[in-house]
């Protein structure tokens, strides 16, 4: 029985079976992937010793800490400069931070970190379901930091873009982290009116209103695509 | 009218009536007369009206008696056999052991109340040796009815189960 000594050698798969789970058997079930049944033959005492060894798990893991890159599964992953992502890769991020994004750990992970070849990033592509069954076993503590670093990027984009984006919504992931507030927000004409355009929408208006460049239009880089939708809106075009 | 003599010895109260003598101690509602009065009534084998009835000099001579009452048990009892059925703990002669179950199943029946019921204990702790892994609360509650039959000593050395633990 292997026993963890911090978040680093707790899984991501096992962070999120983790989620609001108060029961310490269960939890330490979880993390040694031992039955609860055995657990609860166990001598009480030497429970209690194995709950103060694996304290590490009641302390908040750090939202601050992150790796830049790392070697797993013997390949090296690098994180993404989020100001040179497309706005395909930014759009799928949105979807995967609705509602409960920890249940999208291992795909907000796979698109946040990818493979180098040839010296560069490997593009986006539809590997991502693929490869977040892999980033499930990756331990947790080098790369949940990266989720606030990628919400303040999301903050200032959104804030940067804001006739174009309605944040009502989003307010709950980033009190979470804590992520101050330091513009004012759309006001409400302006978040209903944007409330109604999905990302469909906006790509539709990038594919200058051709559904077969869609596609096409989801690879500009993001803060291009967001220039030119603002353009668009702003001169009415 | 004498009343019987108190019974201060482990081997003479059982676990039934000591669950009494505890809820008894820990209720706050009675003053020192009243807890010391249904306590000697427990041990006595007497009515509350018979204690009432005895002279004071008797009455005192009765709470000075009640200080002897010493219950301690240095071993512990492993098993017990009650019709044809034997029950075990798993702990040792020397050791209390409890397993995580035990713990978390006497933290979650004892949860608020003041003091741990000393059957209820055993029906945790003991349980018939076919059925070890059983722990239906139904079953336990059960056991505590049988055990209640038990001199105390029985469960006195589990009493050290510290309930904060859990």
């Amino acid at each position: 029985m292997k026993k963890p000594k911090n978040w680093n050698e707790i899984s991501v798969n096992q962070f999120i079976e983790l989620k609001d789970v108060d029961n310490e058997v269960t939890i330490i079930s979880i993390i040694l992937d031992v039955s609860e049944d055995d657990l609860y033959e166990m001598d009480f005492k030497k429970f209690l010793k194995l709950v103060n060894e694996l304290e590490f798990v009641s302390s908040p893991l750090s939202m601050t800490n992150h790796s830049t890159d790392f070697q797993f599964n013997n390949e090296h992953y690098h994180l993404i400069d989020l100001y040179k992502m497309t706005i395909g890769e930014f759009i799928d991020l949105e979807n995967y931070f609705k509602e409960e994004y920890i249940f999208n750990l291992p795909k907000i992970i796979s698109i946040l970190y990818r493979k180098k070849i040839d010296g560069k990033i490997e593009p986006y592509d539809n590997w991502v379901e693929e490869d977040a069954i892999a980033m499930g076993e990756l331990g947790v503590g080098y790369v949940f930091g990266v989720i606030a670093k990628y919400l303040e990027f999301r903050r200032l984009i959104y804030s940067s873009y804001e006739g174009l984006f309605n944040m009502s919504d989003d307010e709950d992931i980033e009190d979470e982290f804590e992520i101050e507030e330091d513009s004012d927000s759309p006001n409400e004409e302006v978040e209903n009116k944007n409330a109604k355009w999905g990302w469909d929408a906006l790509l539709y208006k990038l594919a200058n209103e051709n559904p077969l460049k869609i596609e096409e239009a989801t690879n500009l880089p993001l803060i291009q695509a967001l220039n030119t939708l603002s353009m668009i809106k702003e001169l009415s075009l | 009218m004498k009343l019987d003599k108190l019974r201060l010895n482990n081997n003479e109260i059982t676990i039934g009536e000591y669950d009494e003598y505890l809820s008894i101690v820990f209720n706050g509602e009675y003053s020192d007369i009243e807890r010391d009065t249904r306590i000697i009534a427990l041990l006595s084998n007497s009515t509350i009206e018979e204690v009432c009835a005895l002279p004071q000099s008797e009455f005192n001579k009765l709470q000075k008696d009640l200080k002897k009452l010493r219950l301690k048990e240095i071993y512990n009892k492993t098993s017990v056999t009650i019709d044809d059925i034997t029950y075990k703990s798993k702990s040792t002669k020397y050791v209390v052991k409890l397993n995580v179950r035990e713990a978390y199943l006497m933290n979650e029946l004892f949860e608020g109340k003041p003091f741990p019921t000393p059957s209820v204990i055993m029906g945790v702790l003991f349980r018939p040796e076919d059925e070890m892994k059983d722990y239906s609360i139904k079953k336990i509650m059960n056991r505590s009815e049988i055990f209640k039959q038990l001199t105390v000593d029985y469960v006195l050395p589990y009493l050290s189960f510290n309930n904060e633990e859990a």
